[in-house]
């Protein structure tokens, strides 16, 4: 097969002698506002109707015959821009294009770039879209807004984790500028650590990966910050309910260099300080906060050569500070618990040669949970001091390639190398007073782990009808003297049935070496990365899929996909154990089992006009097996919900005002609730054979016990809401200022969170209590863009 | 230990602080939903635990869907007709006696290394199952060192107690489950002081520690890196599987506080009894989801199951063969212990 697949490589790149002359029209392509760079842009010569695909820096290469030829350049929520001239040699062009919310004009949008791409299970919404919907609090967020796309459902209500296809929040694979986010979640995922203002595109991926994504199973989350703007000094910020934040960006040597950075903090401590102190008459604080800083700077040393260099870092903060005196002995106790990432990367872009593109990148991504206690005692000198800490940290070299030989081959390839070192949680503990004084260090050691990936692919257009993406990806993962490998198929491949109908399949394995040990109810931040071990063994996952991409009148467009995805060695809590329990380190609390999930989705968007947005709809199953869980029963994976319902839709009615709404609906999802009770019995058995003594017989003591089927054999109430807002505009003379109000569940349905069974001990009777978090939650956010 | 629970309870602190700032956030609402469960549907629940030449005595009752009113009260079956088999032979019907206990019509007494099966019909239901009553072939030895040591935590008091090491040598055939117990007599009524008649005398089962490289109380067939490190298990009942000594002798060490008023008065000796016993799979299982059950006060554990071996019902049905150790001690030997601090 390998040979085969070699062998047209071969011929497909001689064909290119073959035919006639040809020459190459290569560059970048940027904003022309803010000179950044525009990722995954389309370029199309209208004469010879031959196009390509910039990649995800830009960059862009195509061979075209010698002669006329009309480049159009377009790009999701920008004009087109065309230029028209002879070709007779190979050309530089680099080509800049305006966003709409300048110039109103022609809208040109994703659905064309999706219906002649290869890629399936594609997710691509304009960042702007994201600022119109209504969401919480008012916080636009990329997390909740890509959770009303089909086949992405959100977890427990208002979290940020997503399950992508039936797959686990730990199978997506989450990259900000390359560098994987470990916690993309602030207060327990009710925001996702992405600064919406700090965000120049994102995209998401729940099936068909091309080769050179790798390490997750589910899907993959693309997130590239914005550069800076190297023409002009510009910012914006906003004051809402809970937070505020600001975005400054501009030129350090205009059109050369740029930085941007973007900071958000909540000021919910600033509420409960007072409130808290009040309650205590002074003597206890308690608050909690988080706050986030997006940075990033670039250089360009020549046409052919850029360096940027970016940086995250965020942090959640619980804290309570306690002090109490008695008889002139005052003793002081604080306590709290935090998480966040830091990540960094450092990247350089060169481009070799006209069809020739390279990127080098080394990175940095940490991310840390913590608790602590300190108490001491000013009279005695009493000491008493307590840490936790647990997080991953990963440092990684990257180097990537694009070449561009033909303009009917597209091919990517290039490798990665990660150094991660795990930390399942350690505790140090000192105390110091009495009889005691104990400094030690204790639970589980670091774990260092190596992986090491490569691959391969090419977009290869066989026909203008008829495109593939073929690729493999190779991946090594070292722990512990033991070493995993695995080789990983990608196919793709798309067929035009007309200029507006496209039929497509695709065939994915993947492969997880590092696991997420969540438990069942909720996410939480002590939610352990771990990594395969010689007990523990990596993930696996193939998935196939077949769909329609069909183009409609008037920017409508409709996808429709089905999909069929099976996944082993997944991992679990065993019954009983939690993040709390210490009878086991990490791998004794863990199982493995396998999942399967099949399903249906579609979509049916309008991207152009004053009304834009989409329905989508989610028929699907997702099962799992372990052997140790409910005897080896088949039980539906929590977030397994039969039919999801999303409706996004925004409204721009001037350029003073536009509003949005959405409203979702789900199946309850499952949850493990007693059915019966029966009567149990302790059986106490003594006398057996004592001399003496009458012979053995048992007793039983009678107790009560309840039964459940198997794991999440209960379905909660469905979840359905609405959410709306309005935006109202207005041009300053320095800045356009932008008032946003709204509703996050406008009309007050009291969804499930959980749901607990309490006996009534002097009826005997069960009562199921549902609990519900978020009623109707009114916002406001005054924005400012200069 | 003790740092194990210090970092329980800061772990709980720290979350007990984020919860409510969550909860305050968030604020939270409650209410009743309906129970959508079928509450006709009532199975047959049995437990009945079979011992080699002991009286037969299963208890029989009907579950009830939590929806239900009156929980608390104990739906008895006192009129179903249940065989017993032995290797697929009737052996003998039980019969009603009351509160849902039926015995044995002809004084039918199982033995050790055979097949049992039940059958229970009842309001034309049918609910069976089936285990295998493990053999009395425990190869097995003790020796007993009684230790005398003094106690900081009891006003630095002498305290006597027993190390009793344990080999089993492990058939290695199939994979077996054991159950270790000791105890002594009590002679006394507890609350009275008054001496028991021989007929009431009972053994009560008495905490110990146990040090064994393979044995977890909560774990039974508990593998990693450290396991050649001993661990106390501190309980009166201790289960564990052959999966670390297929097939090999095991040795385990059990220690026990011991007190002169063990000794009945007036005689000049203890006795204590050590049970070693041999369970069927199901038994083994059912013990193990009952101690993750018990234990189960983590509001983020994962919820346990029951372990279930009835066909068409709810419940157990199974065996335990036991062997009996017993050992005395003089009265005498108190104060000439070894001593050790």
């Amino acid at each position: 097969m390998k040979k085969k697949i070699l062998a047209f490589l071969l011929l497909s790149l001689c064909s290119q002698l073959i035919f006639g002359q040809r020459y190459t029209i290569s560059g970048t392509i940027t904003d022309a506002s803010n000179g950044e760079l525009l990722p995954y842009s389309t370029i199309i010569d209208s004469v010879s109707k031959k196009g390509t695909l910039a990649n995800y820096y830009g960059f862009y290469s195509i061979k075209l015959d010698k002669g006329p030829v009309k480049i159009m350049c377009s790009y999701a929520g920008f004009n087109p821009s065309i230029i028209s001239f002879n070709l007779t040699k190979d050309t530089t062009i680099n080509l800049t294009i305006n966003s709409t919310t300048e110039i109103e004009e022609i809208v040109v949008t994703s659905s064309t770039n999706k219906l002649r791409s290869t890629q399936m299970g594609l997710v691509e919404i304009p960042i702007q879209e994201t600022k119109q919907l209504p969401v919480l609090l008012g916080e636009a967020d990329l997390m909740k807004t890509i959770q009303l796309m089909p086949g992405i459902k959100g977890g427990t209500e208002g979290t940020s984790g997503i399950y992508v296809r039936g797959g686990g929040p730990d199978q997506n694979l989450i990259l900000l500028d390359g560098v994987p986010v470990y916690n993309a979640s602030h207060a327990f995922g009710v925001f996702s650590v992405f600064n919406s203002d700090a965000i120049q595109s994102f995209n998401l991926m729940k099936g068909g990966f091309p080769a050179r994504y790798g390490g997750r199973l589910s899907s993959v989350i693309d997130i590239k910050m914005k550069e800076g703007n190297n023409k002009e000094f510009h910012g914006e910020g906003s004051i809402g309910i809970i937070s505020s934040k600001l975005t400054l960006e501009g030129p350090i040597k205009k059109e050369q260099s740029s930085f941007l950075i973007s900071a958000r903090r909540t000021y919910f401590d600033l509420f409960t300080v007072p409130i808290t102190m009040a309650a205590s008459d002074g003597k206890n604080v308690g608050g909690y906060y988080f706050y986030d800083v997006n940075a990033k700077v670039n250089h360009k040393f020549s046409e052919k050569s850029r360096l940027f260099l970016s940086f995250y870092t965020g942090l959640d903060k619980v804290y309570m500070r306690e002090k109490s005196s008695y008889e002139g002995n005052t003793r002081k106790n604080e306590a709290g618990t935090g998480w966040g990432n830091i990540t960094t990367a450092l990247r350089w872009n060169y481009i070799l040669s006209d069809n020739l593109f390279a990127n080098f990148t080394g990175t940095f991504s940490q991310y840390k949970f913590f608790i602590e206690e300190e108490s001491n005692n000013s009279n005695n000198n009493d000491f008493f001091s307590y840490q936790y800490n647990s997080g991953i940290v990963d440092y990684a070299a990257k180097i990537d390639f694009d070449y561009i030989p033909h303009a009917a081959h597209n091919i990517k390839f290039g490798t990665n190398s990660i150094i991660h070192t795990f930390n399942p949680g350690v505790n140090v503990q000192k105390e110091n007073g009495g009889n005691n004084n104990i400094d030690t260090t204790f639970g589980n050691k670091n774990i260092y782990a190596t992986e090491i990936s490569s691959y391969i692919e090419d977009d290869i257009e066989f026909s203008p009808k008829f495109k593939a993406n073929i690729g493999l990806h190779y991946s090594f993962f070292s722990v512990r003297s033991r070493t995993y490998n695995s080789f990983q198929p990608r196919l793709s491949g798309r067929y035009l049935l007309n200029n507006n109908i496209a039929l497509k399949a695709s065939y994915i394995q993947m492969m997880q070496y590092i696991h997420l040990l969540t438990n069942s109810t909720i996410g939480l931040p002590t939610d352990l990365w771990v990594p395969s071990t010689p007990n523990i063994k990596p993930q696996e996952a193939w998935q196939t899929a077949l769909g329609t991409e069909i183009s409609l009148n008037k920017g409508y467009s409709l996808s429709v996909e089905g999909y069929y995805k099976e996944m082993k060695n997944l991992i679990e809590y065993k019954e009983g154990a939690s993040f709390f329990s210490e009878k086991d380190d990490w791998e004794g609390k863990v199982v493995q089992g396998k999942g399967w999930s099949y399903g249906a989705e579609f979509l049916l968007s309008k991207s152009t006009g004053k009304i834009t947005g989409w329905i989508g709809y989610t028929l699907s199953w997702t099962n799992r097996q372990f052997e140790s869980i409910s005897f080896n029963k088949v039980f539906p994976y929590k977030y397994d919900r039969r039919h999801d319902i999303a409706i996004a839709l925004t409204y721009k009615h001037s350029e003073t005002f536009d509003m949005g709404a959405t409203w979702v609906y789900g199946t309850g999802t499952a949850t493990t609730l007693a059915t019966e009770e029966f009567n149990g019995y302790d059986t106490f058995f003594d006398n057996f054979n004592i001399p003496k003594l009458s012979g053995a017989y048992v007793h039983y003591y009678e107790n009560k016990n309840q039964y459940f089927e198997h794991r999440n054999n209960y379905r909660m109430p469905a979840y359905h809401r609405l959410d709306i807002g309005f935006n109202f505009h207005k041009q300053k003379k320095w800045y356009k200022r932008t008032w946003s109000i709204g509703a996050y569940n406008a009309y007050n349905r009291q969804n499930p969170f959980m749901l607990v069974l309490e006996k009534d001990y002097e009826s005997g009777q069960n009562k199921l209590y549902q609990y519900s978090i978020f009623q109707i939650l009114p916002y406001f956010r005054w924005s400012i863009k200069f | 230990m003790v740092y194990k629970i210090l970092t329980m309870r800061t772990k709980h602190l720290a979350f007990s602080i984020l919860f409510v700032f969550i909860a305050l956030i968030i604020g939270g609402c409650r209410k009743e939903i309906p129970l959508n469960i079928d509450s006709k549907d009532r199975k047959i629940v049995v437990n009945g635990i079979l011992i080699p030449d002991s009286a037969v005595c299963i208890n029989l009752s009907k579950s009830s869907s939590i929806a239900e009113k009156d929980l608390n009260e104990y739906r008895y079956i006192e009129n179903a007709n249940v065989g017993l088999f032995e290797n697929g032979i009737l052996v003998t019907h039980l019969t009603s006696t009351n509160n849902g206990y039926y015995k044995s019509d002809n004084d039918f007494r199982p033995k050790a290394g055979n097949f049992y099966k039940l059958i229970v019909e009842h309001e034309g239901k049918t609910a069976s199952s089936e285990f295998f009553l493990p053999k009395k072939e425990l190869n097995h030895s003790i020796d007993v060192k009684k230790i005398r040591s003094y106690s900081f935590e009891k006003d630095d008091s002498v305290v006597y107690s027993l190390k009793i090491y344990i080999s089993i040598n492990d058939n290695g055939n199939n994979k077996n489950y054991y159950c270790i117990s000791f105890g002594y007599p009590v002679f006394q009524n507890r609350y009275y002081g008054k001496d028991l008649p021989i007929s009431q005398i009972i053994i009560y089962n008495s905490k110990f520690t146990l040090y064994s490289p393979a044995v977890e109380f909560s774990n039974f067939n508990y593998l990693n890196d450290d396991e050649k490190l001993e661990k106390g298990i501190y309980g009166q009942f201790v289960y564990f599987s052959n999966e670390l000594f297929r097939g090999q002798k095991h040795n385990l060490r059990l220690e026990t506080n011991l007190s002169p008023f063990y000794v009945k008065e007036g005689k000049d000796s203890a006795t204590f009894y050590l049970y070693i016993s041999m369970i069927d799979e199901n038994y083994f299982r059912y013990r193990k989801y009952i101690a993750e059950y018990d234990n189960d006060d983590d509001f983020f554990s994962e919820k346990v199951q029951i372990v279930n071996n009835i066909n068409n019902g709810i419940g157990l049905f199974s065996g335990i063969t036991c062997i009996v150790d017993s050992f005395s001690i003089a009265i005498n030997e108190f104060p000439s212990m070894l001593i050790q601090q």
